[in-house]
């Protein structure tokens, strides 16, 4: 069970794992998100009892963005908790904030069966459509690009396995994916409206 | 994503990152900016009319005392406010120096009545102060809202304000300085309302401006 996060014993390694993150230090960032994620899990789960594991992890998620966004803000002359702890309260905030604001904008609508004036708005998604034209553009994409599509999005490779297994770097995969999709995208979009 | 994957994510994205100085150390910055803009606008409106509106008297000086210090404490608290989990003394500390200068405004006024037999409501206009309290405060909130987008604007409505009251403070000491003004209330009205017309638009849009100018998270 993780210990309280007040506990100074605790929060001496973390302060050292954050101080070497912010000079860039790789591994103790990774050892710092992994050490800090589950005691992150349950400082959500007791504020926000009543939100369901994925909602929790999304919160966990949150923060842990938050806290690589304004990682030069943490001073290593100070405790880490109270530092990461203010970052989830502000976290919470926004995500009850968010909450209140989709309930009053949200309408419950019991029949959903209805045909709009503009056709557009009828379309369904049905999935990727015609499988074979799917295949036939991702072959005609570049080879960096297809292979970025096939790594991250075919076989659901995380960005840093994909970089690893391509000896691309994660943002050149990240450009990579950006086009391939929008190549994509205008590859079935023009085929759709020859058939129409 | 699974929160593993984001971890990786992050891993790879990680860069080495210049850490921000300490809220005093920011704070001191600013308001060496915002004494050198005083400096320069008094330099020039002396220059252009041989006159300064400095006066000897111990309420003008409490009064000037008691601005400089709300300055002082809004710009600490301003800086603290984007550090995670800072504990911000500075901004319950303002509650002294602006009741300080409450008490001395209504204190000249009080004087104002008992030597000339009015308060001189309506006797001069101010607007060289309106204009200069505006220019001085939109100026120095700028500044101030530049050095903050590095921070964390976890709460960015109370940021703009106390950004706001640190630069409409210092904006005040520079139009008290600069310009004669003959009645108490004309600095309470005149210059009491510029304040409030200028902090209400700081509290308007200098959330949606810190949003603006703050710096793109790196994911």
């Amino acid at each position: 069970m993780a210990a309280p996060m007040s506990e100074d014993s605790a929060d001496e390694p973390l302060r050292h794992l954050m101080r070497a993150a912010q000079d860039g230090d790789a591994d103790a960032y990774r050892a710092l998100l992994t050490a800090v994620t589950p005691r992150l899990r349950g400082v959500i789960r007791r504020r926000r009892a009543f939100l369901g594991p994925q909602d929790v992890e999304d919160l966990v998620q949150d923060v842990l963005l938050s806290l690589h966004a304004v990682r030069h803000t943490y001073d290593p002359a100070r405790p880490f908790f109270p530092w990461l702890l203010a970052i989830v309260r502000n976290r919470l905030a926004d995500a009850a904030r968010r909450y209140s604001r989709q309930q009053r904008r949200e309408l419950a609508v019991e029949d959903l069966d209805v045909t709009f004036a503009d056709l557009a708005a009828n379309y369904r998604d049905e999935g990727v459509g015609d499988e074979e034209l799917l295949v036939q553009a991702v072959r005609q994409l570049p080879e960096s690009q297809r292979q970025a599509i096939e790594l991250l999005k075919l076989r659901e490779m995380s960005l840093k396995e994909a970089a690893a297994q391509t000896g691309s770097s994660v943002g050149a995969l990240k450009l990579a994916t950006h086009r391939a999709m929008a190549s994509l995208r205008r590859a079935l979009g023009a085929s759709s409206r020859h058939e129409d | 994503m699974k929160t593993e994957d984001l971890i990786h994510q992050l891993e790879g994205e990680l860069r080495p990152v210049q850490r921000l100085l300490p809220p005093w150390r920011r704070a001191a910055i600013w308001l060496a900016c915002g004494v050198m803009y005083v400096a320069g606008v008094a330099t020039v409106a002396w220059v252009r009319r041989g006159a300064l509106g400095v006066e000897s008297d111990a309420l003008y000086l409490l009064q000037q005392a008691a601005l400089a210090l709300t300055g002082v404490l809004a710009a600490l608290a301003a800086f603290a406010s984007v550090i995670p989990g800072t504990t911000n003394r500075a901004r319950s500390a303002l509650v002294a120096p602006i009741g300080l200068m409450i008490a001395v405004l209504l204190w000249g006024t009080v004087r104002d009545l008992q030597q000339f037999g009015t308060v001189g409501i309506g006797r001069e206009t101010d607007w060289p102060c309106v204009v200069s309290i505006t220019f001085g405060g939109l100026a120095l909130w700028g500044l101030a809202g530049a050095m903050l987008r590095r921070g964390a604007v976890l709460e960015p409505r109370l940021t703009a304000v106390l950004a706001g009251v640190a630069a409409v403070s210092l904006a005040n000491v520079e139009a008290c300085v600069s310009r004669v003004h003959a009645f108490t209330a004309t600095v309470i009205v005149w210059h009491g309302a510029t304040a409030a017309l200028v902090m209400i638009g700081f509290m308007a849009l200098g959330p949606w401006v810190l949003r603006r100018l703050r710096e793109e998270p790196q994911v």
